[in-house]
């Protein structure tokens, strides 16, 4: 048996509860056999509750006579007193060590069941994901093997099946995984096998590795190079594409799904402009129609892509 | 344009290069350390309007910052930097423009995650550029009409940004009036 706090507890109230059920017994036993008097299980519990607190005072059918109620009476008191205040000292140094702990680890974030996503890696990018994410109220867990105290995590690596099951992979929605190329392909592989439906976003840092990350199961693949060389090489020429998408400044873009009364009616009959904002292009079974003409009829699934009007552009 | 630092994020650009990292001395590359201003000097960097610091150590780049503002007041200055609290420095130090790397790329996984659809279509346009955009001036006789009052959507198409003289105008509203010298901007289908 281990002796955690929460055992420490039940056992000191066990210990009490059965010293109570002691004194009343010894009690009845005196009054009854020896003293010859009537006696109350009222008054047995009020004779061991009274001794052990130390409360002292006893009123006349409470009390015990005799020189053996006497002498039990002295013993009882000892070994209620050794009792309480050793168990009372065994109780509160684990508590006062607990109440330090999590006062300088901070709160220890429960982990997410459902509908979450998982980030394999801890480091500038997953600070900067966990910023944003908590901000639009996405649950997520890290996985490292130095993971952050005060985030929700598992210690372990994202690689290794364990991790990912104590992660309950089997229920989120979405994995990043942050780490070097080779361990992403693997986090790939060993995520893709354990859930179908997952969305698996990876890094990579080449174009031979972003295909191997691709193949070993992942959805989106980033090529970290890449995507900073365009970036560079937009702003550095002055492309407008660099402004419209990528600067600070940028357009905002969001997803609205067809459905409902919107479905079968051409865009120039929704009012979209006026409800939501700039159609930029629909989405509909696997591709992109750019530009669409308003003459185009909306079907149910697709996503309109579009451009917040400027009031919900923030 | 000088570039310094010649890594797998800046060797596409089409640039004069500074770093230590290649042997042979083709045209276009300098072999030297960019910390030096005598070699930012012999990239000739009082002539060119424009620089980018990639030299991969932010350290190194906020140097680097600085000196090329002090060589050049006028020069155009693009840094990538690793660490967010290194931002504003860089900025201090001279910078017009700064890319932190993990906010470009956590834009682009938090899109991949959040928008999905919307991040294939940014994708397109940015990077596989299977999806173009094109420009076109403003016809004269729409000068000085709203752009709700003309033609323009079922012509051409939606109108996604209007360049003004140095402005970029996003997603304007269909009340926006018509400029002379506008430029329109459309996505190509």
């Amino acid at each position: 048996m281990v002796f955690t706090l929460k055992n420490r507890i039940i056992l000191f109230v066990l210990m009490v509860i059965s010293l109570i059920l002691m004194g009343s017994l010894g009690f009845l036993t005196i009054k009854i056999y020896i003293e010859h008097e009537p006696a109350t299980l009222t008054d047995a519990v009020y004779f061991s509750v009274a001794t052990i607190s130390t409360l002292g005072y006893f009123p006349q059918s409470s009390a015990l006579h005799s020189d053996v109620g006497k002498w039990f009476h002295i013993i009882y008191l000892a070994m209620g007193l050794a009792i309480i205040f050793g168990g009372i000292q065994t109780i509160i140094g684990p508590w006062f060590e607990m109440k330090i702990q999590r006062a300088e680890r901070g709160w220890r974030a429960p982990l997410p069941k459902d509908a979450h996503v998982i980030i394999c890696g801890y480091n500038e990018l997953t600070e900067y994901l966990t910023k944003k994410l908590k901000m639009v109220g996405v649950p997520y867990i890290i996985i490292d093997k130095n993971p952050p105290e005060n985030l929700p995590h598992i210690e372990g690596n994202c690689s290794e099946i364990k991790s990912l099951k104590a992660a309950n992979i089997d229920r989120a929605t979405a994995l990043v995984t942050l780490l070097d190329e080779k361990n992403n392909a693997l986090v790939a592989l060993t995520a893709r096998s354990m859930n179908d439906e997952i969305n698996i976003i990876a890094v990579s840092t080449s174009e031979s590795g972003e295909e191997i990350i691709k193949k070993s199961g992942a959805n989106v693949v980033i090529s970290k190079n890449m995507l900073l060389g365009k970036m560079i090489q937009y702003w550095a020429t002055g492309d407008y594409k660099y402004e419209i998408f990528a600067s600070v400044e940028r357009l905002p873009v969001k997803e609205y799904r067809v459905k409902g009364s919107m479905a079968g009616k051409k865009i120039s009959e929704v009012k979209f402009r006026e409800k939501y904002g700039t159609i930029l292009a629909i989405h509909r079974s696997g591709k992109i129609i750019a530009n669409p003409s308003p003459d185009l009829t909306l079907k149910s699934g697709d996503t309109i892509i579009y451009s917040p009007r400027e009031s919900d552009a923030q | 344009m000088i570039v310094c630092g010649y890594n797998e994020i800046t060797k596409n650009l089409n640039a004069k290069f500074i770093d230590t990292s290649f042997e042979d001395s083709r045209e276009n590359y300098i072999w030297g350390n960019p910390e030096d201003p005598e070699i930012l000097k012999k990239a000739g960097i009082e002539k060119e309007d424009i620089i980018i610091i990639a030299t991969g150590d932010d350290t190194k780049n906020i140097y680097i910052t600085l000196l090329a503002r002090n060589l050049n007041p006028l020069i155009n200055i693009g840094v990538v930097l690793k660490k967010q609290e290194n931002v504003e420095k860089a900025y201090k130090a001279g910078a017009n423009n700064v890319l932190l790397e993990s906010e470009i790329i956590g834009r682009e996984i938090l899109n991949a995650l959040l928008n999905p659809k919307a991040a294939e279509l940014i994708n397109m346009v940015m990077f596989s550029e299977s999806l173009n955009l094109y420009a076109i001036q403003l016809p004269a006789r729409y000068i000085g009409r709203r752009l709700r009052d003309t033609d323009i959507r079922k012509r051409i198409g939606m109108v996604i940004a209007i360049k003004r003289g140095d402005k970029i105008i996003k997603n304007p509203s269909p009340s926006t009036i018509l400029h002379k010298g506008d430029v329109l901007i459309f996505f190509k289908n």
